[in-house]
């Protein structure tokens, strides 16, 4: 019978019961003066409920654009898929070639399977590692790290894609190198980070000194610096930020830098798209601003910068667009 | 407007309402932000890229909680079994209430606390139950049908779930409890006299 009174109930606050069963909760509240106080407090705590399950906020509009550009890359690879159908190879021709990848691929493969050549791969989050020599490694989610299960000769060689922060045990007998897609970076003893692709690449240094190379080209980095692979050229330059730390903490500070520079990091480190009308006047692009963000969502970061610089921001064709109230 | 278009235009209609909802849901299951909204996002990329046809009708909400919910159950088991093999790789994850973000934490009222011990409290099947009516919105019937189980253990569950949150309510109010109290031993000792 009790049971069946908190069925009946649940019903009630959900909006399902029949006639039948609301005069059966009638009498019940009628009963007893402490039925009705259970029922008060039961829907109280429903009702507290409904509220609790609106927590917590999801970015909708940065999952978005995640979502549109995987989309994009999907309708892309369809349609060289549909282009591949036609082109129709022999059974025959389809084994050899399976044969040869087969044969090649162990050919390649030797060397790295005699090393004891470990591959990690970032998938769910970010991944910290320690190397033999006792270098830590925070490789960032979706990044890969390879590296040998000792490190033999005169140097330690790694392989990174993707972006990852270093801190490198000090050896001098041992140069540290990392082959970093389209750059190299070499250092002795010193904590960076590398964030790294085939056609750009950014190393930012947190302590000591990096040497960044391109081919024949190469920089010499130290604290606070930064060095830019971009479009075939290589450079150095000042780190505007510690914008290096946001994907490993979700903290970033500017320390009285220029709005526009600070915007055009923020673009860097969030990776969306955000400008400054021409509406803003050049000297407040130009004056320097203190700002930190701890683990803020896009919105808050835009509604903190339009706070201090008097501006007003707007999301309009997947830019975020920072104007003259 | 071609086809395609309005497609595009249902599809991102459909994540702008309900992917907070998803995640919140994916919350539940997976314990992690981070994780919930990559649950989420794979999924309706699936969908586009698997289901298209789905997106206009009437059912895509059902099918997307649904595959959301089965999505979120598939990266725990993989979690698990990669914590099993890596373990000292992994770090243990901080151990999260049902509504997790330190944010939250903070603001937390007494009322939000008791609600989340509530849902902490409630079985896995009448947690299931609970989700899909009372943060998807569906009727008794719409729940049956998803989780493919009859309404009358949806009525089942739902009682279970009230019950649950009666006796946090109740051990909260400490009169108020008091007064129950009495009354039981009341009716035992009747009982016992007669």
């Amino acid at each position: 019978m009790d049971d069946q009174i908190y069925e009946i109930v649940a019903k009630t606050l959900n909006g399902e019961s029949t006639g039948e069963e609301k005069a059966r909760l009638q009498s019940w509240l009628n009963a007893d003066p402490l039925n009705k106080k259970e029922y008060e407090e039961i829907k109280m705590l429903w009702q507290d409920a409904e509220e609790v399950l609106t927590k917590p906020e999801f970015d909708a509009t940065v999952a978005w654009e995640k979502v549109n550009r995987q989309i994009g890359y999907s309708a892309i690879e369809e349609s060289h898929k549909r282009k591949g159908k036609t082109i129709n190879l022999s059974v025959t021709i389809k084994l050899l070639a399976a044969a040869a990848v087969l044969v090649l691929g162990i050919f390649l493969l030797r060397p790295f399977m005699e090393d004891g050549l470990k591959e990690v791969v970032a998938v769910h989050g970010n991944e910290s590692i320690t190397l033999p020599d006792n270098s830590h490694v925070l490789l960032r989610k979706g990044s890969t790290l390879k590296y040998p299960a000792e490190f033999k000769g005169g140097k330690r060689q790694i392989a990174l894609k993707g972006e990852a922060f270093f801190d490198v045990t000090r050896n001098e007998q041992q140069p540290f190198i990392i082959d970093a897609e389209a750059v190299e970076v070499k250092v002795l003893g010193t904590s960076f980070n590398v964030n790294c692709g085939q056609k750009k690449a950014i190393v930012t240094v947190a302590s000591g000194k990096v040497q960044v190379s391109k081919g024949r080209d190469k920089v010499i980095l130290e604290k606070g610096q930064e060095g830019i692979y971009t479009a075939g050229k290589l450079v150095k330059g000042n780190a505007v930020s510690n914008g290096y730390m946001y994907w490993q903490t979700g903290t970033v500070k500017y320390d009285l830098v220029p709005f526009a520079s600070v915007i055009s990091d923020l673009s860097k480190i969030l990776a969306i798209n955000i400008k400054i009308d021409e509406s803003v006047a050049v000297d407040l692009q130009e004056k320097p601003i203190a700002i930190e963000f701890k683990k803020s969502t896009i919105k808050q970061i835009l509604d903190d910068v339009c706070l201090i610089t008097g501006c007003k921001w707007s999301y309009i064709n997947n830019e975020y667009i920072i104007s003259k109230p | 407007m071609t086809s395609r278009d309005s497609i595009d235009i249902a599809f991102k209609d459909l994540f702008d309402k309900e992917y907070g909802k998803l995640c919140r849901y994916a919350l539940t299951y997976v314990r992690d932000m981070h994780l919930a909204e990559d649950v989420v996002q794979d999924t309706f990329i699936k969908i586009w890229e698997q289901k298209r046809e789905l997106i206009s009708s009437e059912d895509i909400r059902f099918y997307l909680i649904t595959a959301v919910r089965n999505n979120s159950i598939s990266m725990l088991r993989k979690q698990n079994k990669e914590q099993l093999h890596y373990t000292e790789e992994i770090q243990e994850p901080e151990p999260e209430t049902f509504i997790t973000s330190s944010q939250m934490r903070e603001e937390a009222t007494d009322r939000a606390a008791r609600v989340n011990d509530a849902l902490n409290r409630l079985p896995t099947k009448c947690r299931e139950v609970f989700l899909l009516i009372k943060l998807h919105g569906m009727s008794y019937k719409q729940a049956a049908e998803n989780l493919g189980i009859s309404t009358k253990t949806v009525e089942n569950q739902m009682g279970k779930a009230i019950k649950i949150f009666r006796d946090i309510a109740v051990s909260h109010s400490v009169i108020f409890f008091l007064s129950l109290m009495l009354r039981e031993w009341h009716s035992i000792f009747i009982n016992l006299l007669k």
